[in-house]
């Protein structure tokens, strides 16, 4: 193997979706447009298939595309845009520690390590909208200390009515142990809400209560009650037109057609 | 010769006046439920490999975990006991998080930040109790001191916030959070160590 095609592989810059430039002959007359990658962080091997798409549960004997799948590899992918002077994130997948490896993930690699494939420092990143707070997407934020978080409103909120739900069967915290039992809050470790905090804290956040321009043309809209509470999601603009970032918002293609 | 040979598959004919001639028709009602049965069990057994290929292809069949070994029984217990308490950890250490995040925000006024801190203090310090009085097996000390000295760092940062609410800067929150930063990892290396599957992609 050579060592480009080793890299390639096991570096997991895995797809350029969009690498559109913007030279100022791309940019259109009616408004900036920006570069955009898609990087993969990791990959969750062998994910129950209704999991996350409910339509696509297994159905025993099932010959139909959509229900005979037991289980699918569920990639965690984070987005890339540059334009003028903003790298944005939307999401920031995790961060694989000695506490916390995830055994049944696969090609897992430091986020400012893909980036930096890209020409990208970690302190280049200007902004970082999650699509939501789960420890899989907002767990690396400290890694960009020049960045800008965008969370929702909602999204803080819905962990707080969690955590004050005065019913033990609606918990703010997993109380299933070996695994999440789908409590409303289950994918919030106190760590990674520590590093939203963090961001608070540092004066590098802000909270969005709904739609908001953070870029010339780029806009997060609100996507609540959809896999959490305040998911958002981000449109950006680019020479092929609208781009829109959805994290777990929407889990399938059908998700999004239907 | 009375009869042909059985091995053709051919039907057996008998002589007249045999004695067990009568047993030939029965021999063959016989003959024939078995060999239903065993289409029957054919069948069946050719369903199951047909669904076990869907179901345990490499294409479908989850990997293997790498061997972990399992928790002998002291150790199970303690995990179980330890988990109870986890869960009212979690809890004071998102309150602190939250007690933070609204004062920061200005959704909250000292009072209020001071009130929800000190809930948070005082189920700390109840779980602090409770952990020290589990007696883990010797396999588990390790755990054991993790944990104590996470909810000891969770403590040691609600003191800390609490001394905002007394000269107003912000400064304390600073400080204390990177003692909750810390517990929190220790939290999740407990986790790893007890309660592997704690957190599944979400």
């Amino acid at each position: 193997m050579t060592k480009q095609t080793r890299m390639s592989v096991s570096v997991l810059l895995a797809l350029v979706v969009l690498a559109l430039s913007l030279g100022a002959q791309s940019v259109p007359a009616q408004g900036p447009s920006y570069s955009v990658w898609l990087v993969r962080n990791s990959v969750f091997k062998d994910v129950p298939a209704g999991a996350f798409m409910p339509d696509r549960a297994f159905v025993p004997g099932s010959t139909s595309p959509m229900n005979n799948q037991v289980f699918f590899q569920l990639p965690v992918n984070v987005g890339v845009i540059k334009g003028g002077k903003d790298v944005i994130l939307y999401d920031t997948g995790w961060k694989q520690q000695d506490y916390l490896k995830m055994t049944n993930s696969v090609n897992w690699a430091p986020l400012p390590d893909l980036l930096g494939r890209l020409g990208i420092q970690a302190g280049d990143v200007t902004k970082i909208v999650i699509g939501h707070g789960h420890w899989d997407h907002a767990g690396t934020l400290a890694d960009f200390p020049n960045a800008v978080l965008y969370v929702q409103k909602a999204e803080l909120e819905g962990i707080e009515w969690a955590l004050n739900y005065p019913h033990p069967r609606i918990a703010a915290v997993n109380t299933s142990q070996g695994g999440c039992a789908r409590t409303p809050a289950c994918g919030y470790p106190p760590l990674t809400l520590q590093e939203i905090y963090g961001k608070v804290l540092a004066g590098k956040a802000v909270v969005v209560d709904g739609t908001m321009e953070i870029a010339p043309g780029v806009i997060i809209h609100p996507a609540h009650r959809a896999h959490t509470a305040g998911s958002q999601l981000l449109e950006v603009p680019t020479t092929i037109g609208k781009l829109v970032f959805g994290s777990d918002a929407y889990s399938s293609w059908e998700g999004i057609r239907d | 010769m009375s009869s042909q040979d059985v091995s053709s598959g051919s039907v057996v004919s008998t002589t007249p006046g045999e004695p067990h001639r009568f047993l030939r028709p029965k021999l063959l009602v016989a003959g024939v439920i078995v060999l239903a049965l065993l289409a029957v069990l054919c069948a069946s057994l050719l369903r199951e490999g047909t669904i076990a290929g869907l179901t345990a292809g490499p294409e479908t069949r989850p990997s293997p975990a790498p061997a972990r070994p399992a928790l002998a029984p002291a150790e199970e217990a303690y995990a179980q006991a330890l988990w109870v308490i986890h869960a009212d950890v979690k809890h004071a250490a998102h309150d602190l998080t939250f007690s933070g995040l609204r004062y920061k925000l200005k959704q909250a006024d000292g009072p209020d930040f001071a009130t929800r801190v000190l809930d948070a203090a005082r189920t700390l310090d109840g779980a602090e109790a409770r952990v020290r009085a589990l007696a883990p097996p010797p396999s588990l000390n390790q755990v054991h001191a993790q944990y104590l000295g996470a909810v000891q760092l969770f403590q040691r940062s609600a003191a800390e916030m609490l001394r905002v609410t007394v000269g107003g800067r912000d400064e304390h929150l600073k400080a204390a959070y990177p003692l909750s930063l810390k517990a929190s990892e220790e939290l999740l290396r407990v986790g790893d160590a007890i309660w592997p599957g704690e957190y599944l992609p979400n």
